[in-house]
């Protein structure tokens, strides 16, 4: 039985890539050029998570948020995970699953722009995807959503796993096998690469850390500055004030490392 | 009835409010509230730095009350201290096009009189060396920066008998100015 951290090479060649690969569409090529040219792993996060990152804080998969949790309420940790169980069953199911008691960083296939921002309105964008890295793999969508997991069950099927899956030298067939329709332009592909709801996702057992990252996009700055301008000029309430000192703080944070700060316009 | 689900130390939250789903975030206004299905909710609790909890309001000004008040009980020494001026230090990241796009704001509140306010906003603005190199933008902020004299001269009036020698040079005036209030300097003091 395969089990994750296993060797996605293999897996990339299932059948369901290797037709789409071979087939000569111009357009599915040119999907496949962009992806494999602008792919990144990248994680949304929020202000507060990437300020500590910036402070130098690791990292943290569920598990171990769970665990932070626990420390910082007082809260037994059996407690707290006993509170989100009924939001854990798939994933404890996914990851005892493939992950064989390993447990996963999660992030997105990034072509460019925000990525998810659901999960947080800036974007920590790391290298790029087509070099060899066997501790990371990618699903053609949100591991908890996929069609691996019938609609209202907990039960996972992995045969249905193993034709959504590839390593990160062949996330761009996967992500084009996903995206592609016959007929329409790039930039339509293109744009399902990655939305709020939809995306292809990225797991690693590695933790990852600011230092593998390239730049930090975000969407908030032209909020945070008529947000700034208004608490100048009128003032503003102690919460407010503590917000935008955590927004301040995170800019000063990373100008003292080497990343890239984006503004994008979501 | 609004039902709080979840929270994290950051402020924001997941609430559910006449069967809707919502994510909530600072500053809590409408359009820092968005939209989200059940499971992007449950996904959130499952992933995400959220605390459980079931707590119930009786309206949305009262939960974003309480998610403030949460807030500023827990702030360390620190985060009060990062708070302080942390608006200035935003202005003084401004873009060309977010300083032209904040002129006619800075008017207003000159021509409502909130000229030491003005003052100190212009001066963050003037700050950014991205909005310095761009010299029209910056004329226009010094001139706007003029406008705001009559209040600081009403300020700096029991200092103008030491004023022993005439201005030679208005715009240098205007970005000592600039600099002395964006130091939290004299005008803002004496005012105090």
């Amino acid at each position: 039985m395969p089990s994750f951290p296993l060797h996605f090479a293999a897996l990339a060649s299932s059948p369901r890539h290797v037709e789409l690969a071979r087939r000569a569409e111009p357009d599915l090529a040119r999907l496949m050029d962009h992806i494999r040219e602008h792919g990144r792993f990248a994680s949304n996060v929020k202000p507060r998570v990437l300020e500590r990152l910036l402070d130098g804080e690791p990292w943290r998969h569920p598990f171990e948020l769970a665990q932070v949790e626990a420390e910082r309420t007082g809260v037994p940790v059996e407690e707290v995970l006993r509170r989100r169980v009924k939001y854990f069953d798939r994933r404890m199911t996914f990851e005892r699953r493939a992950g064989d008691g390993v447990r996963f960083y999660y992030g997105a296939l990034n072509i460019g722009g925000m990525g998810a921002m659901r999960y947080g309105r800036l974007c920590v964008v790391f290298g790029p995807c087509g070099c060899s890295d066997d501790d990371r793999a990618w699903l053609s969508a949100d591991s908890l959503k996929g069609a691996w997991f019938a609609k209202g069950s907990d039960e996972l099927d992995w045969d249905c796993l193993l034709e959504h899956v590839a390593d990160n030298a062949h996330v761009h067939v996967l992500a084009a096998a996903k995206c592609f329709a016959p007929g329409e332009s790039l930039e339509d592909g293109l744009r399902r690469v990655c939305t709020n709801d939809d995306y292809v996702e990225g797991l690693q057992t590695r933790r990852p850390t600011l230092d593998e990252a390239a730049e930090i996009r975000s969407e908030t700055d032209d909020e945070l500055h008529q947000r700034a301008l208004r608490a100048s000029l009128d003032g503003a309430s102690r919460d407010e004030e503590l917000d935008l000192g955590l927004h301040a703080r995170v800019r000063e944070l990373a100008d003292n490392r080497p990343l890239r700060w984006v503004a994008v316009q979501a | 009835m609004i039902t709080l689900h979840a929270a994290d130390d950051g402020g924001w939250a997941l609430v559910e409010a006449e069967g809707k789903h919502w994510l909530v975030r600072p500053p809590y206004t409408l359009a820092t509230r968005a939209e989200l299905s059940r499971e992007q909710v449950l996904r959130a609790l499952a992933t995400e730095d959220f605390a459980a909890e079931s707590t119930h309001f009786d309206g949305w000004a009262e939960l974003c009350r309480e998610l403030a008040r949460r807030r500023i009980e827990a702030a360390t020494p620190k985060q009060l201290a990062q708070a302080a001026g942390a608006a200035e230090r935003l202005l003084a990241r401004s873009t060309p096009e977010q300083a032209r796009a904040s002129i006619g704001v800075i008017e207003r509140a000159i021509s409502q009189g909130r000229s030491l306010r003005a003052q100190r906003t212009i001066a963050a603005i003037l700050s950014s060396s991205a909005v310095r190199a761009d010299e029209e933008l910056s004329g226009l902020l010094l001139e706007l920066l003029k406008r705001c004299e009559p209040s600081g001269r009403a300020v700096l009036a029991p200092l103008a008998g030491q004023m022993l020698w005439p201005v030679r040079d208005e715009k240098a005036v205007a970005r000592q100015s600039a600099a002395a209030s964006q130091r939290g300097g004299i005008v803002r003091s004496t005012a105090a």
